[in-house]
């Protein structure tokens, strides 16, 4: 095992090891749709400004949502 | 096992590579973030000068009255370019004492492109603002000071790269976007570092490798002259620099032959590293906002003004063009600038926490007696 994590770090053993596909299915899907808001506001302007910015405040939404999640469930 | 000792190596591959260049990414981070809103602080900071109200359609003078008008207010000195704001019938020449401009020591006058009349003249002087921009470019070094955060950026990118390997284990019994709040605050911290560093990957490893590219500027600039100039001065060896030719019959010959390009600048004869000493060059760029960013220099014989050269910019600058945008984040409006801001804030946060997890782990394998914490730590 990984000698530098304690045991504290994973609190449900019992679950199954999850596969690099689960583990980064959702993270590749954010890093795509951050790439494509990268690239859009450089074609255009006006709609293509609007998605850009509906893009990249993905990963700002997704932190927020689950620091709040986190801080509600107990 | 080889699998974890893989994962052990990467591991530390990510703690010494963010070690190295943790503290030049936070300056980056800090400095990147007043810099973001660099045009509204500058805004605020200083008075626009704004061209007077006139009737619709008042004609422009030649330009080659703005440079005689910038002659006039300064004699003597050299003239070294002249800017064609796109927005306002506003022209700016800067002047310089010197031949070759040393840094901050040029004047730059503000004209109105109706009536040549000085508008405002700002002198060599460094704001808060050009002070904050070399921290942020050079640490105040010069070329060396750029291509060692060059450096730091691609250890940054080796980070990140390790990272994203390392994310893999800590999660793999958790569900995405865990945060174990009830847990020590190393745990929280590490699950806040993990989902906070996982989400802004595209942008932190898209704004972390342009600034690289961005670092390269000099050289390459330096490398396309090197190669283009030698050719075309061929036939003017041992000439001393042109006079300035008129810039406007060159403004109005590169628009007749190229209608879809806009005018940005012009940069006079000169033997600075800018420019040629026998042409102008007429920077032009396209009317889209991609090819707005792709600038196009044509260079006009400065001593019969009528042979254009229209030079083929190379890929590598072309690259450079394009990750400009891409690491200021000044291509979507304000907005696109506040989504900029606050994945910095997240970045800085990443950074922090992870600085933090190493100060803690360190701190808990020291503290604790070597049988107990050994075990606890191996276990499973």
């Amino acid at each position: 095992m990984l000698p530098s994590v304690p045991k504290a770090d994973f609190p449900n053993p019992a679950r199954h090891h999850r596969s690099a596909w689960d583990v980064f299915r959702v993270p590749l899907l954010v890093g795509l749709v951050c790439a494509a808001g990268l690239g859009l506001a450089l074609v255009g302007d006006g709609i293509w400004d609007g998605l850009s910015w509906l893009a990249l405040s993905l990963p700002v939404a997704l932190a927020a949502f689950y620091w709040r999640r986190a801080g509600r469930s107990h | 096992m080889v699998q974890a000792r893989t994962i052990r190596l990467w591991s530390r591959v990510h703690t010494w590579t963010s070690l190295v260049c943790m503290l030049f990414l936070l300056m980056l981070c800090v400095t990147g973030l007043p810099l973001v809103f660099h045009d509204e602080i500058d805004d605020l900071l200083e008075d626009e000068i704004a061209a007077p109200a006139m009737p619709e359609g008042t004609p422009r003078l030649s330009l080659d009255r703005m440079i005689a008008a910038a002659q006039a207010r300064f004699p003597g000195q050299y003239v070294l370019l002249l800017n064609l704001k796109q927005t306002e019938p506003l022209v700016t020449v800067a002047v310089s004492p010197t031949a070759i401009p040393a840094p901050g020591n040029f004047h730059r006058l503000t004209l109105d492109a109706r009536t040549a009349d000085v508008l405002g003249e700002e002198a060599p002087h460094q704001g808060v603002m050009d002070i904050v921009l070399r921290i942020h470019k050079d640490m105040f070094a010069g070329l060396p000071g750029e291509l060692f955060l060059g450096a730091m950026g691609l250890v940054f990118a080796v980070s990140i790269i390790s990272g994203i390997v390392v994310y893999w284990p800590f999660m793999r019994r958790l569900d995405f976007g865990t945060i174990r709040r009830r847990s020590s605050p190393r745990v929280k911290w590490l699950d806040t570092h993990n989902l906070l560093g996982i989400v802004t990957v595209t942008w932190t490893m898209v704004v972390g490798l342009t600034g690289m590219i961005n670092t390269l500027a000099t050289p390459l600039f330096d490398l396309w002259r090197a190669q283009l100039i030698p050719v075309l001065l061929a036939p003017h060896l041992g000439k001393p620099v042109a006079p300035i030719p008129s810039v406007q019959a060159a403004v109005e010959l590169v628009r007749s032959r190229f209608p879809d390009r806009l005018v940005t600048s012009v940069t006079m004869p000169t033997s600075a590293r800018f420019g040629s000493p026998q042409h102008l060059v007429v920077w032009t760029k396209g009317a889209t906002p991609f090819t707005a960013r792709m600038l196009q220099p044509m260079l006009v014989d400065a001593n019969d003004g009528k042979t254009i050269v229209a030079p083929e910019v190379p890929w590598y600058l072309k690259t450079l063009q394009v990750s400009r945008p891409l690491h200021f984040g000044d291509y979507g409006g304000l907005p696109l600038k506040i989504v900029w801001a606050v994945l910095d804030v997240m970045t800085i946060i990443v950074l922090v926490s992870g600085i933090y997890l190493w100060a803690a782990r360190r701190s808990s394998v020291r503290g604790k007696p070597l049988g107990a914490g050994r075990t606890e730590a191996v276990g499973v």
